[in-house]
């Protein structure tokens, strides 16, 4: 009975291929993105990578008009980070007196959702659109239809597309990874094992904090990586993970774990087997509860990311654009370290 | 295809003439009329949340915007046809959301790493799906797991898989041809939507007029029943997983069109969207009841929720609350409309099944 429904859905898809020349890729047809003079395509030097301090001086202050909409599609606010690129964004907006509004999606997996939540952004005429992508293609067609219509188009943390034309504002997440490293370095002049948990396989921060932190570890010759697992974001898992390195490598100096949500499950780890204090253990993104660690003495420090002022930035981006001005195609944003030196500058909230 | 309670009948033994009249017999007259009335409500409803989100946003009616919500009903619309069919028998599958993932992370890995053409690789995905939901049918059928258990299972077994294809990481670069296929524009008409609109016509000819979609409402009105009519109620069953896990692969193949990207994990939340569309169009998950168009208007109602909610600009949070209400509300005018019938039917049978046993 089965053979019916297959051969039915054979034909249907050998009558859309067939189709294919009718087909075209937007709704309106092929009609051309290129040939725009004073879009925001060519206002972004996409080779270009300038720090947000630099770029606020020689921009200067950004300013709105009160009939300009700025649209943040974001990811799931249950982590608490994108709630602080949220409040960067929407205060920024608040300050400078433009129109805003946020999307957010139901959790880390809802891709298809956050396309149609963006979708409908755009629908409703947004002067500019500013995304924190899931995946790292998955809104590029919104993205495309965007900057065809001289929208401009900024990235928020994470994801740095491939679309041409689009500004990601964000740090480096190889720097970070080297960051680590760097800190971990001047803390063991001695050298010895270290450790790292890494993020989910899938996520281009894991991907490329770990290959940061590699390449760091790799610049001091007294130091050896003896292990690096992942634990998939997930702090239970770390907890695992970490207890069983431990076991297997006593002599451990030093952890690296890729989120401090997993580096809360590392500490613990640590703790079990009386070593607080004793073995470095460095996290990564600076939420509150990490500081909280951090001033108790049983994390040793954070690479703090600034959520906040990516969100503030990703509207001054966007306002320099709308005013005509060039951006950079990369506005860093850097992370830096937080440890029991500074812990006590950063009380609340994140940078 | 033994069904041990039962005492051995030899289904040779009846006239498959006389059990198609009985069938037509019963069916009819008892199950019309009531599905008319529910399928009008369904619609009715549609057209005032439609409404009423008109006229709180402008922008939510122009056609733009109605295509965009055509556009994120579609592979919700596509899974939920397949989960329609295996509701009707009485069954559940919640592997759907894994196939998709699975089904979209292997042929996408054929296109990019084995260079395997977008049209082949379709073929690819479409045939895995089929495999997969077959899989889950023998599940259900030979070892007489129930349909929960099994797909529970599997749902698990098909997410590790896909974990494994790529060790969890996306494949980005899917071929400008494939996602052409299937996520473009046909005189303004996204292909998405002329694709759901050819399996749904596919699938109500296969329910309404074909040997097999009668077989498909016996096994679910009284598998018991269907059974010594004749029907083959374990091969039907395998069928319909088969064909729930091919439209799920078709569904993960146009996830992985709309993303660029095939993830190891974007099926998953079609899962409970897919089976609260057919729910919502009148699939009654005691069996024996489903409608084509009925999970369509389901899945263009949930669409049209994500979609108005945001340009209301609800949060998402209360979004999922607006969204399980209109389940719980549909599902109990459904049975309202019916005077509970369910609960009625339901113990009538119980009680003609004891007879029977005993």
């Amino acid at each position: 009975m089965n053979k019916i429904p297959k051969a039915a859905t054979q034909i249907a898809a050998a009558a859309a291929v067939a189709l294919l020349a009718a087909c075209s890729a937007t709704p309106e047809g092929s009609s051309g993105q290129s040939g725009q003079a004073a879009g925001p395509v060519s206002l972004v030097d996409a080779a270009t990578k300038t720090p947000i301090k630099e770029l606020t001086a020689s921009l200067g202050a950004p300013a709105g008009s009160a009939d300009t909409k700025l649209c943040y599609i974001t990811r799931t606010l249950s982590n608490e980070f994108w709630g602080f690129e949220r409040d960067g964004f929407e205060a920024e907006a608040k300050k400078l007196g433009v129109k805003y509004q946020t999307f957010d999606v139901t959790d880390e997996s809802s891709i298809t959702e956050q396309l149609d939540k963006a979708k409908s952004a755009a629908n409703q005429g947004c002067s500019a659109l500013l995304a924190s992508p899931i995946s790292a293609t998955g809104l590029d067609t919104v993205f495309n239809d965007a900057l065809a219509k001289n929208t401009p188009v900024i990235i928020l943390n994470d994801a740095k597309g491939t679309v041409p034309g689009t500004v990601y504002v964000g740090p480096d997440a190889k720097t970070i990874g080297q960051t680590a490293a760097d800190y971990i370095a001047a803390k063991l002049p001695e050298g010895g094992k270290v450790a790292m948990i890494e993020g989910d396989p899938g996520s281009s921060n894991a991907l490329n904090r770990g290959e940061g932190f590699k390449a760091g570890v790799a610049k001091h010759s007294n130091m050896q990586l003896v292990a690096s697992q992942t634990a998939k974001w997930d702090q239970t898992k770390a907890q695992e993970i970490a207890s069983a390195m431990l076991t297997a490598n006593p002599d451990i100096k030093a952890f690296y774990s890729q989120n401090d949500g997993m580096a809360l499950g590392v500490s613990a780890a640590i703790a079990a087997k009386n070593l607080t204090g004793k073995v470095l253990l460095v996290g990564t993104d600076g939420i509150p509860q990490a500081k909280k660690e951090i001033q108790a003495g049983t994390m040793t420090a954070t690479v703090s990311e600034q959520p906040t002022t990516e969100g503030a930035s990703g509207v001054d981006a966007a306002l320099w654009l709308l005013a005509g001005k060039k951006v950079p195609g990369w506005v860093d944003v850097p992370a830096f370290i937080i440890d029991s030196a500074n812990v006590g500058q950063y009380p609340t909230g994140m940078p | 295809m033994s069904q041990p309670t039962l005492p051995k009948h030899d289904a040779g033994e009846h006239d498959p003439k006389t059990v198609n009249q009985q069938q037509d017999a019963t069916a009819k007259p008892r199950t019309r009329p009531t599905l008319n009335l529910q399928a009008l409500g369904i619609y009715i409803a549609a057209v005032v949340i439609f409404l009423i989100f008109g006229m709180l946003n402008g922008n939510f009616l122009t056609a733009g915007n109605l295509r965009d919500i055509a556009i994120s009903a579609s592979v919700n619309a596509i899974i939920g046809l397949g989960i329609t069919f295996v509701v009707i028998t009485g069954g559940i599958d919640l592997a759907v959301g894994s196939i998709a993932s699975f089904v979209g992370i292997v042929s996408a890995t054929l296109m990019v790493n084995a260079g395997t053409s977008p049209f082949l690789a379709l073929l690819a995905g479409i045939a895995l799906g089929l495999v997969c939901g077959a899989l889950n049918g023998v599940l259900i059928t030979k070892l007489k797991l129930p349909p929960f258990i099994a797909t529970l299972g599997t749902m698990s077994i098909y997410q590790g898989c896909a974990y494994v294809v790529t060790n969890g990481r996306p494949v980005y670069n899917v071929p400008k041809d494939f996602v052409f296929m299937l996520n473009s524009y046909i005189g303004g008409v996204p292909v998405a939507v002329i694709l759901v609109a050819v399996l749904a016509a596919l699938c109500w000819l296969l329910l309404r007029r074909t040997v097999f979609g009668q077989n498909v409402i016996a096994t679910g009105g009284s598998e018991e029943t269907a059974w010594l009519s004749g029907v083959r109620v374990d091969r039907v069953k395998i069928a319909v997983y088969a064909l729930s896990g091919m439209l799920a692969g078709v569904g993960g193949l146009v996830i992985v069109a709309r993303i660029n990207a095939a993830q190891t994990d974007a099926g998953s939340p079609y899962l409970l969207t897919a089976i609260a569309s057919a729910v919502i169009g009148g699939a009654n998950l005691m069996g024996g009841e489903g409608r084509i168009a009925g999970t369509l208007v389901g899945a263009l109602i949930l669409g049209a929720l994500t979609n108005g909610l945001v340009l209301l600009n609800v949060p998402s949070f209360y979004e999922q609350i607006v969204t399980g209400l209109v389940v719980v509300i549909a599902v109990a005018l459904d049975q309202g409309s019916k005077g509970w019938p369910m609960m009625k039917k339901r113990s009538r049978e119980k009680s003609e099944k004891k007879e029977v046993t005993a």
